[in-house]
């Protein structure tokens, strides 16, 4: 008998559905983004909406890489239902610490998602994913950075004013 | 040329193949459904979502019944407590012997390749 399955899609069920869960995150990443871009641009830190808008941008990027990986292996990619974006923030600290927690939640989802590959011996996907594994290095890198800005600069007098212009001149270095 | 080899079949049911049409065949309830091979996931996963432990507990007559509409088809299970049971089995069954299939073709390959 014809291994039907396995000529339709080189996905396992667990594997396609756990990078269905990758696409929604990265999706929830790209509207908590936006999100705080909006809330950036109401209250006059222009550089850091800026800054918001293109981590928005790059997360839309990241889950459409993974919406195509699925279909390209022959598996269905389903299209996320984004609910419940949090559009209030109480401070300008708040939004950047929220960002950091998100890249981290990010990179554990990521690590799952390569130990279900080696469960399932799915080494296709695994080396699909080292991309992200390193881009990741770089997100934790720039909201960590960004985050510790609060700290080197202060938030007193013209110090917020300081850090949104520090924002976008973050830059992460990657390892020769 | 249609031919359909069975998969896994219990007494309220049966599941079969096509390896020619690439398509698969589910015979339940007097009714014969025949769909493409991603529809198949997509059929489990709409039953899997559908709480047996809920309906049992829930008094409202409106719980004892379930719609499951098989997916790119224009007909509808509507599905006692008993039959969702024995669908599930049946489905459950189906994936097991799908992935045991899978596993054989693999060895068998990989021993004579």
């Amino acid at each position: 008998m014809k291994d039907l399955v396995r000529l339709k899609t080189s996905l396992k069920e667990e594997v396609e559905h756990i990078l269905n869960e990758q696409v929604k995150l990265e999706a929830l990443s790209s509207s908590r983004y936006l999100a705080m871009a909006a809330w950036c641009d109401r209250n006059g830190f222009d550089n850091s909406a800026n800054f918001f808008y293109e981590q928005a941008e790059e997360e839309r990027t990241h889950m459409l890489k993974f919406f195509k990986y699925i279909a390209d292996m022959g598996g269905r990619a389903v299209s996320p239902e984004v609910t419940n974006i949090k559009l209030e923030f109480d401070s300008f600290r708040e939004i950047f610490e929220l960002a950091l927690e998100h890249e981290v939640q990010v990179s554990q989802a990521i690590h799952r998602i390569v130990d279900a590959c080696r469960k399932h011996q799915d080494y296709t996907t695994e080396n699909f994913l080292q991309w992200f594994l390193t881009e990741q290095m770089e997100e934790e890198y720039i909201a960590r950075r960004a985050l510790e800005l609060f700290d080197v600069i202060g938030e007193e007098g013209v110090g917020r004013f300081m850090i949104d212009q520090q924002v976008t001149k973050i830059n992460y270095e990657k390892p020769a | 040329m249609t031919q359909f080899e069975e998969i896994f079949s219990t007494t309220h049911g049966s599941m079969h193949q096509c390896s020619h049409t690439y398509r698969y065949q589910l015979h339940f309830k007097g009714l014969v459904y025949t769909f493409k091979v991603n529809d198949f996931q997509q059929l489990k996963r709409a039953l899997d979502r559908v709480d047996v432990a809920a309906m049992l507990h829930n008094p409202d007559n409106s719980c004892d019944l379930e719609i499951i509409t098989p997916p790119q088809s224009d007909r509808c299970y509507v599905l006692t407590l008993c039959d969702i049971i024995h669908l599930k089995e049946l489905l459950a069954g189906t994936k097991v012997m799908l992935s045991l299939n899978s596993i054989l073709k693999e060895k068998l390959y990989t021993a004579f390749a």
